[in-house]
């Protein structure tokens, strides 16, 4: 865990501290017991090839998580996460690695700070497309 | 016989229905188990220790364990394999797509909370796409403390074809 992040250390257009998954079957067993979605493209292969995939795929809330754990992870526990949202563009197949990432791209005041952030697979599509608005404390208090 | 398919007219006689409240339980080990699926180690959710020396006096749970309440109260309908934020909304179509969604959080909530989430489909429209004639719905849900205060506001758009 990184040291507490201030307002004021920030910069527009700065990059974020990324995350590097890698999701087994085994994490998608554990997600869809932690979530309740049992939706069978995500554990049974049979039933992904039958929907045109080569195997089962990472579901999207498990990635929406993965963008929450990006801003708490930087934020610390002085930060507050005020709003997240996301769009599922594209599916992430089991077993490979995802990059979660996020950049700042405004200061608002009153220790506002709104971000870009995403998930991409090793070739650098883009799975996930999101904006987030965080609260960071100031060195001041 | 053949069954009528549901129209964007039909559909919009529906906006405003909401589905019946869901309660979640936040005990530890439901956030125990979201954390470890998530991966998410950070010691504000599970360890009381650290927690207690930051401002929020003890842990919080991630906000982030709000991404999954459309899949538990979802899935606690008999719906099917797809099922749908609104169980008592028909789908007008076969498929769905996830769409869009966005949370906004308020009172962090604490293991031991019990929230009560609403659903409410807001919004049918039709639109002409690559896979033919796609209704796209949106359902806003508020979601509440024991104490009555908002913890968590969430909008889905989902995609049915």
């Amino acid at each position: 865990m990184a040291q507490q992040v201030f307002y004021e250390d920030v910069a527009e257009g700065q990059e974020i501290p990324s995350l590097t998954k890698h999701c087994t079957r085994r994490q998608l067993v554990m997600w869809a017991g932690g979530s309740g979605d049992y939706y069978e493209i995500h554990y049974d292969t049979e039933f992904a090839r039958g929907n045109k995939l080569d195997d089962v795929i990472v579901h999207g809330r498990l990635k929406a998580s993965f963008l929450g754990q990006l801003l708490t992870d930087w934020i610390g526990p002085d930060g507050t996460v005020k709003k997240m949202g996301c769009r599922y563009k594209g599916t992430d197949p089991v077993n490979e690695d995802m990059l979660i990432r996020g950049k700042v791209t405004a200061k608002k005041g009153n220790g506002l700070v709104d971000l870009d952030i995403w998930t991409e697979r090793p070739d650098g599509t883009v799975t996930t497309q999101g904006t987030a608005t965080v609260e960071l404390s100031s060195r001041a208090s | 016989m053949s069954e009528k398919l549901l129209t964007l007219e039909d559909m919009q006689a529906y906006v405003g229905v909401s589905a019946p409240p869901h309660v979640f339980r936040l005990e530890h080990e439901v956030v125990r188990r979201y954390v470890d699926a998530v991966q998410d180690a950070n010691p504000l959710w599970m360890d009381e220790q650290f927690a207690k020396n930051t401002r929020h006096g003890g842990t919080i749970v991630p906000p982030h364990i709000f991404t999954t309440l459309m899949s538990i109260t979802r899935c606690s309908s008999e719906s099917g394999v797809v099922p749908v934020p609104v169980p008592n909304v028909p789908l007008p179509r076969v498929n769905v797509l996830e769409g869009e969604e966005t949370w906004e959080y308020f009172a962090p909530a604490r293991i031991g909370d019990v929230i009560t989430s609403t659903c409410t489909l807001t919004d049918v429209k039709v639109r002409e796409g690559r896979l033919g004639e796609m209704f796209i719905m949106v359902c806003e849900g508020e979601s509440v403390n024991q104490r009555g205060e908002l913890v968590c506001r969430s909008i889905n758009t989902i995609v049915n074809y």
